[in-house]
């Protein structure tokens, strides 16, 4: 009598109810908003609001693409992306691999507090200490550098050394945040494997290499998919609150979101925004598109969808 | 216990669904409520409120209104407005309860107050607090006539008529303007010991302030001369050093300015004129003397507080932020000398709008009617206003006179104009400060009335950015990214300006100016 989905439906009924939070979650806050995605196309009054207003056509565009420096702005969202992506990875994993090769229960936690840290320091507050550290005349880094005779850098107005300085605060705050995911995926391997392999006589590096690596393949794979899917999207608070206003910078340092921002702050328009929110969507859907597809082909149980 | 795990999960399962349907039909009705009151003012009628006959509104039912002002709010505020509200209750049984927007979060939240359609009556606005964009995303509540005759006649009767006029967007009025004179913008303020101990003469000139600040940063190690020009461009970025060109801006976003005295004006890109290239100059010379830190570009300093603790030797801003700095110093550090200075006493200097400070009623409010009546008694009755303005006499202020007041130590709770009435700020009923800032103040006032104060041609003038709103918000970044290093010497002019200007054309700075000029032609011709 009943067809396959109801009685599904009727065996993991628990797990399914257990489920539907989630689901409705993302159903009012994921979906439901992107209903407002018409916002791009409308030329938007209070009065109005998102349905009545009047269209605008592709007039919110515009004023991104008459600038020119559309290019510039979306290769640093993803040029930083992707170095924040592959350092961060790197830097996680190894530090979650080590982590659990360390014996001394307390060295481990506390070490872990540590470097999970900086993940609640708002980004504000890193700019600023940033700025403490690295400004001309009274930074900490010149500061030394003058002690031992170097001569003092102006690191506010050498565009050059920002991608790593980027780079490095990034790491700093979000490395002891991901490093915990790996941890835990660590700790869900199964021991046995490691004993039979110590039996066999393969050392620390080889244990490493051959069982905790591949184990966390999954992991990595999901965890970069998800950053991936992101990758047009540059992190605002990171970004202004390093750079600030700082057009010296902005060859090395400028991303979409940032751009907009300068742009759009002082006339308010609702509309310009979200089109430029449409920009970033469209090409952050068609990457996650790309890249899953690519991993279907080579290795599917890796693929998010 | 697998019954109490169903239940459980069933709980959950209705109070998500509840939380979904309660909001999805809140926002439906929201939507429903907006357009059902907005719709009238939509199509132009000349009555865009249907409340009660003239006059004859009923005040038996305790009414709450909500007020959105600006700032950081005051320890006081709350005694303060108890006190207020004794009065309203009494006059037209309402009350007032306020809300603070800091300055940290305007920016972001007071769009949205109205983009979520918050409930609120009475808020701040102002020509730089966002009063033409609300308003022409129908934020505000149209003021016809007839409304502010009939609700706040004092306000008809006294407002100066050019307030009416410059508060107009495409014809129709959205706020009460304040009505008082200003025009204090650009003043400097120099220590005094830092002065005679370098043997320099009084600060009199631009070039007196410049020579008086490299005196100080060759030779006050571990001390910076003067914070440099803002962090960001709207407009000029150290406008104390451009006053002697009597040029406006229509726009800040566009670096395109006009003569303050001209009875036509016409604009021109101040990048192409020799006198704002020299200008620039002398900005890179004194970067290049360390007047200013090196990377202030960046620099997250309040300057105005570093000065006053002594850790830079000059500031610059308006007249009542400078005049308040030395009387901060004066009690602190007699012994600096505060010197506060015009450094272009000969320039003229233009009459402020009136509508850089205003209130508005939100378009959604449920109590347009007695919102004015209060707004009528804010600005008129002289116990509210003085409460609202100056706190509590005899605990925050005391009164010299009937015209000037003296703050009393406990004025730190709720400093004199501090807790943003700059919104109903009235001629007759303000005070001004007893003691030397105050009769400063005062003094500068009377001389750039009698023979300084200019009135300019585009004092109504509003411009309409329809056409051009794509191309206003590429130059504002333009002007950021490639015109703001010019300012702070981190680029030479002569090869920053090239690229700059390069940068504006492909913004398309030509289509702004040919737009703007023919919008004040027409305005002209218009009101010869």
């Amino acid at each position: 009598m009943k067809t396959p989905f109801l009685r599904d439906l009727h065996r993991y009924k628990t797990l399914l109810l257990m489920l539907l939070p989630a689901l409705l979650f993302v159903l009012l806050f994921q979906y439901t908003p992107m209903l407002g995605l018409v916002l791009a196309f409308k030329e938007y009054t209070y009065a109005k609001g998102i349905l009545g207003s009047d269209w605008a056509g592709i007039d919110n565009f515009r004023f991104f693409f008459i600038s020119g420096d559309v290019w510039r702005v979306t290769r640093n969202t993803v040029l930083y992306n992707a170095a924040f992506i592959v350092i961060n990875l790197v830097l996680q994993v190894g530090i979650a691999v080590m982590l659990s090769e360390i014996r001394s229960r307390w060295f481990k936690k506390i070490s872990q507090s540590l470097m999970f840290l900086p993940f609640f320091i708002s980004w504000v507050v890193v700019g600023t200490i940033a700025y403490n550290l690295l400004n001309y005349e009274h930074g900490t880094v010149n500061t030394l550098f003058g002690a031992a005779g170097i001569d003092p850098v102006n690191f506010y107005s050498t565009p050059g050394v920002w991608p790593f300085l980027l780079v490095f605060f990034n790491a700093w705050k979000a490395v002891g945040y991901g490093a915990v995911f790996y941890l835990a995926a660590i700790m869900s391997i199964d021991q046995e494997m490691f004993e039979a392999a110590e039996t066999d006589g393969a050392n620390a590096f080889q244990r490493i290499w051959y069982i905790t690596i591949p184990c966390l393949k999954p992991t990595m794979m999901i965890l970069t998919l998800l950053a991936v899917g992101q990758i047009f999207r540059g992190d605002f608070g990171l970004f202004f609150n390093m750079v600030g206003g700082n057009g010296l910078l902005f060859s090395a340092t400028d991303v979409i979101d940032t751009f907009v921002y300068r742009s759009l702050v002082e006339n308010n328009e609702i509309g310009m925004s979200a089109a430029i929110d449409f920009y970033q969507s469209v090409l952050c859907f068609v990457t996650i598109l790309l890249v899953n597809g690519i991993v279907r082909r080579t290795d599917k149980d890796s693929a998010l969808f | 216990m697998k019954g109490r795990i169903k239940l459980n999960n069933a709980a959950w399962l209705s109070v998500m669904l509840l939380l979904m349907l309660s909001l999805l039909a809140s926002a439906c009705s929201d939507n429903g409520n907006r357009s059902a009151i907005v719709a009238p003012s939509d199509s132009g009628m000349s009555e865009p409120y249907a409340g009660g006959p003239p006059g004859t509104i009923d005040t038996s039912e305790p009414v709450t209104l909500k007020m959105v002002l600006l700032g950081p709010k005051p320890s006081d505020t709350d005694e303060v407005y108890a006190e207020v509200n004794k009065i309203l209750k009494e006059k037209i049984n309402a009350t007032i309860e306020l809300r603070f927007l800091d300055w940290n979060e305007f920016n972001q939240k007071y769009p949205l107050l109205f983009a979520a359609n918050e409930d609120f009556d009475l808020i701040f606005t102002g020509s730089w607090a966002f009063y033409q964009p609300t308003a022409r995303k129908d934020g505000f509540l149209e003021l016809t006539e007839d409304l502010i005759k009939t609700y706040a006649p004092t306000t008809w009767a006294k407002q100066d008529p050019l307030g009416w006029e410059q508060a107009r967007v495409d014809g129709k009025l959205y706020m009460v303007p304040h009505d008082h004179f200003d025009s204090g913008y650009n003043m400097a303020i120099v220590r005094g010991d830092l002065r005679e101990k370098y043997n320099l003469p009084e600060v009199k000139s631009q070039a007196d302030f410049v020579n008086y600040l490299s005196t100080v940063a060759k030779n006050e190690k571990g001390m910076t001369a003067f914070g440099g020009p803002s962090t960001n461009l709207n407009g000029l970025a150290l406008p104390i050093l451009f006053t002697d060109l009597e040029r406006l801006f229509v726009h800040g976003g566009v670096p395109l300015v006009y003569d303050m005295r001209s009875e036509h004006p016409k604009l021109s890109n101040y990048l192409e004129d020799p006198q704002y290239i020299e200008k620039l100059n002398l900005l890179y010379d004194m970067a290049r003397q360390g007047i200013w830190p090196k990377d202030a570009i960046v620099a997250k300093t309040d300057w105005l507080a570093a000065f006053k603790e002594g850790q830079t030797a000059a500031h610059s801003g308006n007249l009542l932020t400078m005049t308040g700095a030395m009387d901060a110093i004066m009690l602190a550090h007699p012994e600096w000398k505060p010197e506060i200075v015009d450094l272009a006493p000969d320039a003229k200097r233009y009459r402020f709008p009136l509508i850089g400070n205003g209130i508005g009623i939100h378009a959604t409010s449920k109590h347009p009617e007695l919102a004015l009546m209060a707004l009528d008694l804010l600005r008129y009755d002289k116990e509210l206003f003085d409460l609202t303005t100056y706190g509590i006499q005899g605990k925050h202020w005391e009164p010299v006179g009937d015209d000037k007041y003296r703050s009393l130590p406990g004025s730190t709770g709720y400093p004199p104009d501090g807790a943003c009435p700059w919104g109903w700020r009235t001629p007759e009923l303000y005070r001004q400060l007893e003691g030397p800032a105050g009769e400063m103040i005062q003094s500068y006032y009377a001389k750039w009335k009698a023979d300084t104060i200019v009135d300019i041609k585009l004092a109504t003038f509003v411009l309409d950015d329809t056409n051009i709103k794509n191309e206003l918000a590429a130059l504002a970044n333009v002007q950021n990214t490639y015109l703001l290093p010019i300012y702070h010497g981190l680029v030479k002019p002569e090869e920053g300006i090239p690229v700059a200007l390069e940068k504006l054309k492909q913004a398309g700075i030509d289509k702004v100016q040919a737009e703007m000029q023919k919008q004040i032609d027409a305005y002209v011709q218009n009101n010869p």
